[in-house]
């Protein structure tokens, strides 16, 4: 997982917070990113998956697209092998499974 | 972002974490809260309201001008509980799509098309009022929903939200004193602030964001963006490129909220 920008941070450009949406600030920081990050990683189970954050100048959030959410694959030989549409709509586990196994040769 | 289901198993070629540790942990004092139950303004009047008055200063708050300014709503150059009282933005746009789709579908009306109009509106909402005190409650809704109910296609933005209670859906943005009830006059300033050329009429559908959404970022075929990133616990570092030729690397763009 690559953590990046919130999408729904209190001061941000569409603020949601509490009534089950977690309440967080835009981090200003990359120690204030990655505290969230590791708070979310274990909230909502995603431990087993190895994370890493984005740094505060988003510069692989930019490079991607991948605001808010996004599912890519990059295949051996590091060229996209799979580039999903920008979430949420575009979020879709099920196309990143079967580019996996395509990749996989499975 | 919402729970993640992952329906395969096995080894399949996940992003490994490289073990070239070359940065400090991170300060274990600057965990945050996971708070979702709370209210945005508590959350802020805890953090920044030093002197306990009710209101947070530029001062108290510390943090950039623009997030100060794109939260004081009513530009008294202070934060104060009316800046985060219930407004349809506070709530964003997802939730002002549901409430928007449960209009739609349930106030149309017997002219079924493809705009809903501010009379058609209110014809509905008299069908509902039951005992007519311009005030429709849950009961009411309920009692004649399935009658006036229009099956519609939903939007994707909606769609996406999942399952939900339209009664629900249409009172967390529209019920603007929440009070519990739907006044006639909430209705039309709902239908008023969502009729951006003030003509009166709602067009179905104006509002679906799918053909929206635009195709960018690298390409399938196209190099990926090489970068490398700290952990959480900032503990290690992983480069992307260094997985080339080893193993796929799937990336899961995404946080908190």
């Amino acid at each position: 997982m690559v953590y990046i920008r919130e999408a729904h941070a209190l001061d941000g450009d569409s603020p949601m917070g509490g009534d089950g949406m977690p309440i967080f600030e835009d981090p200003v920081s990359l120690e204030e990113r990655s505290g969230i990050a590791r708070v979310c990683m274990t909230k909502l189970a995603l431990e087993p998956i190895p994370a890493l954050v984005d740094g505060i100048d988003d510069a692989v959030n930019l490079a991607y697209a991948a605001h808010p959410d996004r599912l890519y694959l990059v295949g051996l030989d590091g060229r996209i092998a799979y580039h999903g549409f920008e979430g949420p709509m575009g979020f879709d586990v099920e196309e990143l499974a079967a580019a996996i196994r395509v990749e996989l040769g499975e | 972002m919402a729970t993640m289901r992952f329906p395969w198993k096995g080894p399949i070629g996940l992003a490994l974490l490289a073990a070239c540790s070359t940065t400090p942990a991170v300060d274990a004092r600057v965990e945050p809260e996971w708070d979702d139950t709370g209210t945005v303004w508590g959350y802020l009047s805890r953090k920044y309201d030093a002197d306990g008055d009710g209101a947070i200063t530029r001062g108290e708050y510390g943090r950039d001008d623009e997030s100060f300014e794109r939260m004081d709503g009513d530009g008294n150059a202070l934060l104060t509980a009316e800046d985060f009282a219930y407004t349809p933005e506070v709530f964003g746009r997802m939730r002002m799509a549901v409430a928007r789709a449960v209009v739609e579908r349930y106030f149309q009306g017997d002219d079924v098309d493809d705009e809903i109009t501010l009379d058609e509106l209110f014809v509905v909402a008299q069908a509902y009022d039951a005992n007519g005190d311009e005030l429709v409650v849950e009961a009411e809704f309920r009692a004649h929903a399935s009658a006036c109910y229009r099956d519609l296609p939903l939007p994707a933005n909606v769609r996406m939200m999942g399952e939900f209670d339209p009664w629900e859906g249409v009172m967390a943005v529209v019920d603007e004193d929440r009070d519990g009830q739907l006044a006639f006059a909430e209705l039309g300033a709902f239908f008023e602030a969502q009729d951006d050329d003030a003509d009166f009429v709602w067009k179905l559908g104006a509002d679906d964001e799918e053909a929206e959404v635009p195709s960018s970022g690298p390409t399938v075929g196209s190099v990926a963006p090489d970068f490398a990133l700290t952990a959480p616990d900032g503990a290690s570092t992983a480069r992307l490129s260094s997985f080339a030729g080893d193993r796929p690397v799937a990336l899961i763009f995404g946080s908190a909220t």
